[in-house]
C-alpha cells in the first residue's frame, strides 16, 4: 500500500520540469520579441517621417522656386486664375514656351507642375493667393501655400510673403 | 523528476534566457538609436521653423527704399547673412550650412545629423517680398561686400 502511494507521486512529479522550463521559454522569446517588434515598427514610422519630412523640403523648395518666377517674370500673372493664364501671357507678352516653364520645374532630381494657382479676394487686384504644386515623379505629393499680395507699379501686385499650407496628399 | 529531464529543462530555458537577453539588448538599442534619430530631427525641424520669422523680421512695404530690388541676387546674400546671425543654435552633432545655389538667387540651408538625416530646403528673396519685378522692396541692410558667396557652415559641437 505505502510502496504503490509512493510510485503514484513520483509518476506525478515525472515531467514537471520540461513543460515548465518550455513555458518559461517561450514566455522569453515572445516578450522580447513583442519589445523588437516594436522597436523595429517604431523605427519604420521614423523613416516613413523622414520620407514626408523630405517631399514637405522639395515641394517648399519648389514653392520658392516658382514664387521667384512669378514674381519676376509672370509678375503679370500673380493676380490671375491658372485656368485663365493662357490669355493673360498673352497680354503681357509672355511667349507659350515662356509660359509652359512657368508651370513646371525641377528642384534636384524632383519635376514638379503647378496644380493649381487661385487669386483670394477678387481679380485683378488680389490680396493673396494659393498655390498648388504636384511633384511629377513616383510619389506625386501634393502641397499648398498661401501667398500674400500687395499694388505694386502701376497696375501690377508683389508677393510679400509665403505660408506653407502643408501636404495635400498624393494626386492623380 | 529524472536527472536527464532536468538538464534538458535547464539548458532550454537557458538557451532561451540567451536569445532573449540578445533580442532585447538589440530592441533596446533600436530604441536608443530612434529615440536620437527623433531628437535630431526635432532640433533640425526647429531650425526651419526659425527662418521665416527671421526673414520676415525686415518689413520690405515699411522700409525706405532707392527702388525695387530686380536683383534677387543682392538679396539672396542679403537673406543668408541674416540667416546665419539669427538662426537659434544648434544641439551636438547637428551641422548646418547656409549656401548661395549656382544661379545666386536663392539660398540653400542644409542642416545634417550624424546618422545619416539630412534636410536641405532653398529659400527665394522673392517668396518674402525683398525682390521681384512689379516695385518689390529691397531688404532692409544689404552686405556690402558678396563674402557671403562663401557656404556658411556652422557645426553644432562647435557652440558648446
Amino acid at each position: 500500500m505505502l510502496r504503490s502511494v509512493h510510485r503514484r507521486r513520483r509518476r506525478d512529479s515525472e515531467g514537471f520540469a520540461l513543460p515548465l522550463a518550455v513555458a518559461g521559454a517561450l514566455l522569453l522569446l515572445l516578450s522580447s520579441s513583442s519589445l523588437q517588434m516594436l522597436a523595429l515598427h517604431h523605427r519604420t514610422q521614423l523613416a516613413r517621417q523622414q520620407q514626408r519630412l523630405q517631399i514637405e523640403d522639395t515641394l517648399a523648395s519648389a514653392a520658392h522656386q516658382q514664387v521667384a518666377r512669378l514674381a519676376g517674370q509672370g509678375a503679370c500673372l500673380l493676380g490671375v486664375n491658372q485656368t485663365r493664364w493662357p490669355e493673360a501671357a498673352a497680354g503681357c507678352a509672355l511667349s507659350a514656351e515662356a509660359l509652359a516653364t512657368l508651370q513646371q520645374g525641377q528642384v534636384g532630381a524632383e519635376t514638379y507642375r503647378v496644380a493649381a494657382y487661385r487669386p483670394l479676394g477678387g481679380e485683378p487686384q488680389a490680396t493673396g493667393a494659393e498655390l498648388e504644386l504636384q511633384l511629377s515623379g513616383s510619389h506625386r505629393w501634393r502641397a499648398g501655400y498661401r501667398l500674400s499680395l500687395a499694388p505694386a507699379g502701376p497696375a501690377g501686385l508683389q508677393v510679400i510673403a509665403m505660408q506653407e499650407l502643408g501636404l495635400r496628399g498624393v494626386g492623380a | 523528476m529524472n536527472l536527464v529531464e532536468v538538464i534538458v529543462a535547464s539548458s532550454l530555458f537557458l538557451s532561451a534566457c540567451g536569445g532573449a537577453a540578445q533580442i532585447g539588448s538589440s530592441s533596446a538599442q533600436a530604441m536608443a538609436q530612434s529615440r536620437s534619430r527623433s531628437g535630431a530631427m526635432e532640433s533640425i525641424e526647429v531650425q526651419l521653423l526659425a527662418v521665416n520669422p527671421v526673414l520676415r523680421v525686415s518689413d520690405p512695404q515699411g522700409d525706405a527704399h532707392d527702388g525695387p530690388a530686380h536683383d534677387c541676387s543682392g538679396a539672396a546674400r542679403w537673406m543668408q547673412q541674416q540667416l546665419a546671425a539669427a538662426l537659434p543654435p544648434l544641439p551636438p552633432g547637428v551641422h548646418r550650412q547656409i549656401s548661395l545655389a549656382e544661379a545666386g538667387d536663392q539660398v540653400v540651408l542644409v542642416l545634417q545629423a550624424p546618422d545619416g538625416l539630412r534636410r536641405e530646403r532653398r529659400y527665394s528673396p522673392a517668396a518674402f517680398g525683398l525682390c521681384g519685378g512689379f516695385g518689390a522692396a529691397a531688404p532692409a541692410e544689404q552686405p556690402a561686400q558678396p563674402s557671403a558667396v562663401q557656404p556658411i557652415q556652422e557645426p553644432g559641437d562647435a557652440l558648446l
